[in-house]
């Protein structure tokens, strides 16, 4: 009888074990393929997320106090070019040309920020003395308003202020202890998501009005505490530098690293710095680079590459991407220990099964071995029987799985909120079947060792 | 002049000298075979009598090379077994050996014909011809009809004649039999011993029997008596 015959004919008469460890073995496939494809999408999906947690960052050059780039503007409307508090330096725009040609930076654009002096802001409408004073003294009473109305007269007088209204939550007095209360003014481009989104202020942050969009003139966004310090709100108008600007909308950027009180598009904050500076720049002019990198992984990678591009610059970044890029990390060895365990078990089974097989067969060995089989015959057997059994679980294993990822509700396994089975799961199904397969291998290691061990005679006394 | 060189004897198809046997169990130690010296030539029935326990079953597995001795030589067509490995071991005995059990020890999942072609298993003979060859030995035991039957089909007596088959097929120079009519009835042990002596006179082969109950010594060309451990010629 040929050796296939044999184990067929094995495996066949005795139905029950071979059911079991046929179903032991598709069990365990079925479940390490639904644990781990889930997993493994579930981690994909994390993934993509902590890729691009903290993937940003803005890189401006610092002035120094002695740099003649602080005294740049020919009147006092912009006091100077600012980035995260610090007064700041213009580059050119053409280098953000090199620096999206960096690999591990996905996107690159121009940020433009300045201190512009102002009083307080305006509804649109008229600008006179008579009515500032008297919504002056409504508020302050009269003793303090005379005070009050000399610091504020020579911007009345050149036609930056116009009625006031306080703030919701602040008194008039408290607004205007600084009558030359300065704002910072953003200049981004409302076009572009991903720099601009990720470390200036984005779509989702607005709490009422709207976005700017790419096509907006003579429109702004104001940051939310600015707005509720001196009481504004969408639909408003403000005057800075001298034009009047309509607020868009209210946002809460939260802590990104470009952040300012007021913005708006770049064009419009380009040209109202670049008309003020005592020399005109011959190209476009940004204060702060807004860099998205494209994975957590390569953030220290691009900001380097950043640093060496542009001499004294200074690149600032939300530290989260660190973080991220260890949690990527742990999740992979997570999977491989979730991998490695839930093999271990399948083995283990499938050694208990080929071993409880091994006694049952103890005798047909014994018989063998006196026929002239030899270990390495008997050990063929064993294998055939162990690969078969692995092979036939795996198939059936991988067929529940599969069928179980198609019928289970998406919503239930979670992460699965696709129409159809991510590859991942065929990807990881497939790595199940075969690992399944090796631990047949390894499964049938043990009882063909102790079979090629045992004597005939020993096998034959044993029953 | 005194040699170590041993010339085999070509009319032997086995011996063996100071062939020791003991088994441990739980820290005790007991003799099974002490110093057993045989030699069992071509074409002879040689028969082993002893009480149950005695170790006949042992010394046939030794002389089979299914056990190993603790210590004595064997031969088997002048090749030592003793220090053969496995390997080498089953390869000597295929064809070459056959056993014939008091159980039989057919494999349940073969038919009488896959058990009675199992003995052919290793030999080079077209699959057809071992069919045919192991059919007309089951045929002439009176199983042409019980070819396709399992073990758990047939009687006793069929059980043991297809175990015979299974050993006489390959015509095999030594035949070990370990109480081959213990569990069958006179006219099957009848049948068996004729086979057996068949074999001898028409194959030139050698059988060695242990037996506890009654058989026909007066068939045996040597009868010994294993008491103690010690082989005694009767």
């Amino acid at each position: 009888m040929h050796r296939f015959q044999y184990v067929f004919r094995e495996i066949s008469r005795r139905k029950a074990r071979t059911f079991i460890a046929i179903a032991g073995y598709a069990l365990a496939v079925a479940m390490c393929s639904l644990v781990l494809a889930i997993f493994y999408a579930s981690k994909e999906s994390g993934d993509n997320v902590l890729a691009n947690t903290g993937t940003h960052f803005i890189a401006f050059v610092p002035a120094r106090v002695s740099d003649a780039a602080i005294a740049v503007f020919r009147d006092d409307t912009i006091s100077c070019f600012l980035t995260g508090g610090i007064i700041t330096r213009t580059m050119s725009c053409d280098v953000l040309d090199s620096i999206q040609a960096i690999p591990s930076i996905a996107d690159a654009a121009p940020f433009l920020m300045f201190k512009v002096k102002s009083l307080v802001p305006v509804n649109a409408g008229g600008t006179n003395k008579i009515d500032f004073e008297r919504d002056l003294t409504s508020l302050c009473g009269p003793c303090r308003t005379d005070r009050l109305m000399k610091s504020a007269e020579p911007m009345l007088l050149a036609g930056r202020v116009g009625p006031f209204r306080p703030a919701t939550n602040t008194t008039g007095a408290e607004a205007l202890a600084t009558p030359d209360y300065s704002l910072t003014v953003g200049g981004f481009d409302p076009a572009n998501k991903a720099a601009v989104g990720t470390t200036c202020c984005a779509e989702t942050d607005v709490i009422s009005g709207r976005f700017l969009q790419p096509d907006d003139k003579g429109m702004i966004l104001v940051e939310e505490a600015y707005a509720r310090a001196v009481g504004l709100k969408s639909g408003d108008s403000l005057i800075i530098g001298g034009r009047v600007f309509k607020v868009a909308g209210i946002v809460n950027p939260g802590i990104r690293p470009a952040k300012a009180d007021v913005y708006m598009a770049y064009e419009e904050a380009e040209d109202m710095a670049s008309a003020r500076m005592t020399q005109v720049p011959p190209t476009l002019i940004m204060n702060a680079i807004l860099v998205e990198v494209r994975h957590a992984r390569r953030q220290e990678e691009a900001m380097q590459a950043v640093r060496q591009l542009i001499p004294d610059i200074v690149v600032s970044s939300y530290a989260c991407y660190r973080p991220a890029a260890k949690v990527i990390g742990i999740n992979e060895k997570t999977a491989w220990i979730l991998v490695t365990v839930l093999q271990l078990g399948a083995i283990l089974f499938a050694v208990k099964s080929q071993t409880a097989s091994l006694v049952e067969r103890r005798r047909d060995i014994g018989i063998l071995k006196t026929l002239g089989w030899t270990n390495g015959a008997i050990a063929g057997l064993i294998f055939t029987e162990a690969m078969f059994q692995a092979f036939a679980g795996s198939l059936i294993g991988c067929a529940g799985a599969i069928f179980l990822l198609l019928v289970l509700p998406k919503d239930l396994i979670g992460i699965l909120s696709v129409n159809s089975i991510p590859a991942i799961a065929y990807v990881m199904i497939g790595i199940v079947c075969c690992l399944s397969m090796l631990g047949g291998i390894i499964a049938g290691i043990f009882p063909v060792l102790h079979a090629a061990r045992m004597l005939p005679l020993e096998a034959l006394r044993r029953l | 002049m005194k040699t170590d060189v041993t010339i085999p004897d070509e009319r032997m198809v086995l011996t063996c000298t100071g062939v020791t046997k003991t088994y441990r169990t739980r820290g005790k130690q007991i003799p099974v075979l002490r110093g057993i010296d045989l030699a069992i030539p071509k074409g002879t029935l040689t028969v082993i009598t002893g009480k149950s326990g005695a170790g006949k079953t042992t010394l046939l597995s030794i002389l089979g090379g299914l056990d190993r001795p603790d210590k004595g030589q064997i031969a088997f067509l002048g090749n030592p077994m003793e220090s053969l490995t496995a390997r080498a071991s089953a390869l000597l005995r295929r064809g070459r050996i056959g056993f014939i059990f008091q159980n039989f020890n057919l494999i349940d999942s073969w038919t009488a014909i896959e058990n009675a072609e199992a003995g052919l298993m290793h030999l080079r003979i077209a699959a057809d011809e071992k069919r045919r060859l192991a059919a007309d030995l089951l045929a002439g035991l009176g199983l042409a009809g019980r070819l396709d039957s399992f073990p758990d089909e047939l009687s006793v007596g069929e059980e043991q004649r297809v175990a015979i088959v299974r050993t006489l097929v390959a015509q095999p120079s030594l035949v070990l039999a370990d109480e081959p009519t213990g569990s069958v009835d006179d006219e099957t042990g009848a049948e068996i011993i004729r086979r057996l002596m068949a074999h001898i006179k028409d194959h030139g082969g050698s059988v060695i029997v242990t037996t506890h109950g009654p058989f026909p010594l007066g068939t045996a060309d040597a009868v010994f008596r294993l008491t103690d451990g010690v082989l005694l010629p009767l």
